[in-house]
């Protein structure tokens, strides 16, 4: 199996506390990880440091075998997408924030709307596509964020507590997307939860944290 | 009170008789002030959202100096740019002194620091989570700068807005630097000063009116434009 990422003695604080200490770390690619634990655990900041959105004080995250040091390396901006636990949807129409990746990677106009209305459906919240991103409740937004990072296609896409505002139905077919993605050659799905039946029902490989602190992997 | 009423009461009449010299101080003082707000907003606006993203040695004394910068009163600007614009003076080479364009650098210089402070509390004031979004939907740097700037547009539309009243509101700058010429350098302000120093109270009310009037309208348009950009 290919290595993804391999973390080593990473030490990560906010101000002065300390938020994650991990010795050692695998994470496989092409698989579903699942990072465990319970609040405050670490997992949201394991998550951000895998998406190099923050950058571990001490210690070192290899990358497909490759030492990044910078969390603007723009290799990774294209590969990795994170949506957040609470998501910032950007100001305009639904279909205005689906298509805002697209336009950061210049994809011509027609094809990008395309592809972002697809997803749309294929997410369930196609009929949001006009509305603003004020006006829809939180787990359309949970929803419309995933779109937003589907649509894009990534190799690696990490997923913060993604079924907390959903309900069953809605859940159910976000694991289904999540799984379809994954089927999807050289995809790598990265996500944490407390929901342990779509734990079981998905994970290739699961990852407790407790208390921010992880020793070995396996 | 008669006198006021009077007074009021020709105003008015000054206003709905269109007439040609008042309109022509209006037209002066919109160009000036609107010039001045653009050209400081090319400015202030990427430069202010460049402050708010990136953390630098000095940067903390810096914004405390722009928020003196802010209250700088606009005579001692005036004089600093007429001291640099006068014959004599540094700048005196370019011959633009007593003209629009003297007024225009001069407004430059009172609102940028207005603008800049106010693109920067709106930048630092967006939301946490908007660059961990930007970065991880791909934004380069100059993408991220464009977005953050579109997301904090209602609150630079109010700075804009803020520069536009204390540009057309000033009367320092215009007076030292315009000196005051008819159908020239004669704006809203310098021709209350003169109107009411000579004697002539309705004229200066008419004008007074008419400042007014534009500051509302700017304002009506601000919140047309919040509410279309919502």
């Amino acid at each position: 199996m290919t290595i993804l990422y391999h973390l080593e003695n990473i030490e990560f604080s906010y101000a002065k506390k300390r938020a994650l200490h991990i010795e050692q770390m695998i994470i496989h690619a092409e698989t579903i990880t699942v990072l465990l634990g319970h609040n405050g655990s670490g997992k949201s900041t394991l998550l951000k440091l895998l998406a190099f959105l923050e950058t571990p004080q001490k210690g070192r995250i290899k990358f497909h075998n490759e030492d990044i040091f910078s969390k603007k390396h723009p290799m990774l901006r294209k590969k990795i997408v994170l949506v957040d636990q609470k998501p910032y949807l950007l100001r305009g129409t639904v279909l205005e924030n689906v298509l805002q990746g697209l336009k950061f990677r210049h994809i011509p106009a027609t094809l990008a709307e395309r592809q972002a209305l697809d997803t749309l459906e294929q997410a369930g919240i196609h009929h949001l596509a006009h509305k603003k991103a004020t006006e829809i409740s939180g787990g359309e937004a949970q929803k419309v964020a995933l779109a937003r990072a589907l649509v894009l296609q990534p190799d690696v896409l990490l997923l913060d507590e993604p079924f907390s505002h959903l309900d069953e139905a809605s859940a159910e077919h976000i694991s289904q997307l999540i799984t379809c993605f994954s089927r999807t050659p050289n995809k790598s799905i990265i996500f944490s939860s407390h929901n342990q039946k779509h734990v079981t029902k998905l994970a290739t490989q699961t990852i407790q944290l407790a208390s921010g602190t992880y020793k070995f992997s396996q | 009170m008669d006198y006021f009423s009077q007074s009021l009461s020709a105003a008015f009449d000054l206003i709905f008789q269109f007439d040609s010299t008042i309109w022509q101080i209006v037209w002066v003082s919109l160009k000036i002030s609107l010039l001045s707000v653009f050209i400081s907003s090319l400015i202030s606006i990427p430069l202010g959202a460049l402050f708010a993203l990136h953390n630098f040695f000095g940067k903390h004394f810096l914004q405390q100096l722009l928020n003196t910068l802010m209250a700088v009163p606009t005579v001692v600007i005036g004089l600093l740019l007429y001291g640099l614009l006068s014959r004599q003076g540094a700048l005196g080479y370019f011959g633009v002194l007593y003209t629009q364009t003297a007024i225009i650098a001069g407004e430059c210089l009172l609102i940028t620091p207005i603008i800049l402070n106010l693109t920067i509390v709106a930048i630092q004031s967006s939301d946490k989570r908007l660059i961990p979004t930007l970065l991880s939907l791909g934004a380069n740097k100059y993408q991220l700068l464009i977005r953050v700037i579109l997301e904090a547009r209602l609150a630079i539309m109010a700075a804009l807005v803020t520069g536009f009243g204390r540009a057309i509101g000033e009367v320092g700058i215009a007076m030292i630097l315009g000196g005051n010429i008819a159908n020239h350098t004669r704006t809203m302000t310098t021709s209350i000063a003169l109107e009411t120093s000579m004697g002539n109270f309705e004229s200066g009310l008419a004008l007074g009116l008419l400042l007014l009037t534009v500051a509302f309208l700017v304002n009506i348009g601000l919140h047309q434009l919040q509410q279309s950009s919502r």
